[in-house]
């Protein structure tokens, strides 16, 4: 499941000579950092501080938290059990007590993060948020008197809900039913929504 | 004027208040030909009495029928000196039995916003992703085109379409007790 590669191993050397202690702390903050759905786990300051504590460079820090980060997004692609990626880091050199705050952190976030991760979705644009408004039409330039309830249907349309991007860009998108295109609406979603029945 | 010409003028009028263009023109047109007015003064005429008979179809659509009484209607226009024949055939126009279809063609003449003219749908199932091996959760990917000629395409999570259907349903509920509500008893 981990692919090893130089640049993997420099950083699984990189955890072995870290405080054990700070390692703990890390491996917590990327988990709940993964489980919100944050893509940057540290912000420039922070690095500069933790750079400071843990007395390594500014790009360690980056590459430290890069090759923690890589492991976890990794044991979520393959869905692995706490014990087997004991095995795995142990095979690749990590030392004992390192690996159990990585196996005691991934199987506390494990749910999380794959219910985080099942959420991603390559979409252009996806449905986010459904406002609307019922109006009673009662007069108009063409009859004097009228009662006609019209509903406004708002859909937000978010532009991007992937890992990588930041900017989220929502479009608005506004529509108005009589009571006749409403029910053919409601008449559409049915049978979208016994598809979905037969499905199970 | 002759009561044949009226009644044309009527009708040819009322398919122009109901959303009619170009169809009037030629109808129009015809008409001038058919009762023989041949030099400008005549064709211009015909003209004003078309707008004519327009603005008065207009002002008198407005009229909420159950107010007002037949019969003092067609009084109240002989008085504001239409020939009696023509006032009653504009009473039948009003309060006639096309009149519900002629409503429903006004309202949706009147301004609104975009509604929704098609709309189609697909159900897909996310087998696998990059960040995870086995997903197998549905998603649905709608298109729907509005009356203003824009096209919308979307995917909507699983539990966003719920909360969607929720809605219309709930929308649909209040429109429906709106209906019987004293407010829309005209």
């Amino acid at each position: 499941m981990l692919q090893f590669n130089k640049r993997l191993q420099d950083g699984l050397s990189l955890v072995n000579t870290t405080d054990v202690g700070k390692v703990s702390g890390l491996v917590g903050r990327v988990c709940t950092a993964l489980a919100a759905g944050c893509s940057q786990v540290f912000t420039e300051e922070e690095e500069e501080k933790l750079s400071g504590s843990l007395g390594l460079k500014v790009e360690q820090i980056k590459h430290l938290t890069h090759t923690i980060l890589y492991i976890m997004q990794q044991a979520a692609q393959g869905m692995v059990r706490p014990a087997s990626l004991g095995e795995q880091l142990k095979v690749a050199g990590v030392l004992e007590d390192r690996v159990e705050f990585f196996v005691q952190n991934w199987s506390i976030h494990a749910r999380a993060i794959v219910d985080r991760l099942r959420q991603h979705s390559l979409a252009d644009r996806q449905l986010k948020e459904v406002g609307w408004s019922l109006n009673l039409e009662t007069s108009s330039s063409c009859l004097a008197r009228q009662a006609c309830p019209v509903a406004h249907l708002q859909l937000g349309l978010d532009k991007g809900s992937g890992w990588e991007r930041e900017e989220k860009e929502t479009e608005k998108i506004v529509l108005q039913f009589n009571q006749e295109q409403l029910f053919g609406l409601y008449t559409q979603l049915e049978q979208i929504q016994e598809q979905l029945d037969a499905l199970r | 004027m002759d009561k044949a010409v009226f009644r044309r003028l009527i009708k040819i009028a009322l398919g122009y208040l109901q959303g009619g263009g170009t169809e009037q023109e030629a109808a129009i047109t015809h008409l001038c030909g058919a009762s023989q007015a041949n030099t400008e003064e005549q064709v211009m005429s015909v003209c004003v009495q078309y707008s004519g008979v327009i603005s008065l179809l207009r002002a008198v659509l407005r009229l909420n029928t159950t107010t007002t009484r037949q019969d003092a209607f067609v009084a109240d226009l002989t008085a504001l000196g239409l020939p009696g024949e023509f006032a009653v055939d504009v009473g039948r126009v009003v309060y006639g039995a096309a009149r519900p279809d002629i409503d429903h063609q006004l309202v949706a003449n009147s301004p609104s916003l975009p509604t929704l003219a098609h709309m189609s749908w697909r159900v897909d199932v996310t087998i696998s992703t990059s960040w995870l091996s086995r997903v197998l959760e549905p998603v649905v990917v709608i298109r729907m085109k509005t009356s203003t000629g824009a096209s919308h395409t979307f995917q909507v999570p699983l539990n966003k379409f719920h909360l969607l259907r929720f809605t219309v349903a709930s929308l649909l509920h209040q429109m429906g007790m709106l209906q019987a509500a004293p407010i829309c008893k005209k």
